[in-house]
């Protein structure tokens, strides 16, 4: 039994808005908002944390190296496509991106101190080990980076696992950028 | 220890003072998961904003609470599961009940089928098998509240890592943890 994709003609009273929002933001409504939607709540929450991010400390490019590398380590395939899309829209190297969608390590000494602590949160459920957390330190992020990390975390662990159980199609807006993991890579 | 810093909101400055100032206003005092938080603003809203789009949701805030507990002793959160027995046990919630949801279990059917739903998605990471999700539908509950629980699952997720990160010091009355980890890879030691 499938879950219904909604369009904001479909969804519920209290979803509409956001779905609304959406489209005029993106262009559509991606099928992950179409997804989120059969709960009015769930589909606030997705879009009140990515308003709050507008004030994150990360750049757009650092935001988005974030979100693939726990898209790809969750095996999300969905959220990896939309995110490739989105990381090309900020202007994110090529080369940054190809590595992330390969779950390889950037040369970019700062990303790639973003992406281990991302790794190393998914991995051992928030326990990180001291010597994670000075890495990210000394390679220059503070509190502040951290805890924005966490919440791109928080939002992309809402996403993957909606994904996960809702099976939600790639949308073709997505789809020169469709993504197949080699192998899962979290036990 | 603490690794992050917990502001103290008398002194706090900046767009933390009003965010402070609201969750003063509607808990009465700003519990140091929000005084780690303050130090982003943008995680401070955040965290905000997402529990009030679940607040406004179609779960009762009891089972929120337990899904809560189930949600922080699978992912060892000590703190967690600290504040959110004592705010269940605000709401009237049964000592027993508030324990037996730390296992995922409930006497009512439907809040067991959440609670083990919950569970489920947490130590699978959301990957759901088949009958699981069939076993979730069988006990009543609709494709909304399936969504709706996997957002509660990544909100006390969002807690649960600041707090181990943070090294929050626990502010409410302390519930030690006792049980092996539900996860297989689990740092805590």
């Amino acid at each position: 039994m499938k879950f219904q994709i909604h369009t904001k003609d479909t969804a519920p009273e209290t979803s509409r808005a956001t779905l609304e929002s959406t489209a005029k933001k993106y262009g559509f409504v991606p099928n992950l908002y179409g997804v989120l939607a059969e709960s009015p709540a769930a589909v606030q929450a997705y879009a009140g944390i990515n308003k709050a991010l507008e004030q994150s400390a990360l750049s757009p490019v650092e935001q988005q190296v974030v979100a693939l590398t726990v898209s790809t380590t969750n095996d999300c395939a969905y959220c990896v496509g939309a995110h490739s899309t989105v990381a090309q829209m900020v202007s994110m190297p090529e080369a940054v991106l190809t590595a992330l969608r390969e779950q390889r390590s950037l040369s970019d000494r700062k990303l790639n101190a973003l992406r281990t602590l991302v790794m190393s949160i998914l991995r051992y459920r928030g326990w990180v080990p001291e010597d994670d957390l000075q890495h990210v330190v000394a390679a220059g992020y503070t509190q502040r980076h951290v805890l924005d990390v966490l919440t791109l975390v928080a939002l992309k662990t809402l996403s993957n696992y909606v994904n996960h159980i809702a099976h939600t199609p790639l949308d073709v807006q997505f789809a020169a950028q469709s993504w197949k993991s080699r192998t899962a890579t979290v036990a | 220890m603490n690794r992050i810093a917990h502001l103290d909101p008398q002194i706090t400055t900046g767009p933390a003072k009003a965010l402070f100032e609201g969750v003063q206003k509607k808990l009465g005092v700003v519990p140091n998961l929000f005084r780690v938080l303050g130090n982003a603003p943008a995680a401070l809203q955040g965290y905000l904003s997402f529990n009030t789009a679940l607040a406004d949701g179609s779960l009762s805030p009891k089972v929120r609470e337990l899904i809560a507990i189930a949600v922080a002793e699978a992912n060892q959160c000590a703190y967690c599961l600290s504040a959110h027995t004592f705010i269940g046990g605000k709401l009237g919630l049964a000592q027993q009940d508030l324990a037996d949801a730390r296992q995922a279990n409930a006497t009512d059917n439907r809040t067991d089928a959440i609670l083990k739903l919950a569970r489920h998605i947490v130590v699978q990471r959301g990957e759901l098998e088949a009958t699981e999700l069939e076993q979730a539908r069988t006990a009543g509950l609709t494709d909304g509240e399936i969504i709706e629980t996997a957002a509660h699952v990544a909100l006390n997720i969002f807690s649960n890592y600041i707090n181990h990160i943070a090294g929050t010091v626990i502010d409410f009355p302390e519930i030690t943890l006792t049980h092996g980890c539900a996860t297989s890879s689990c740092a805590c030691g």
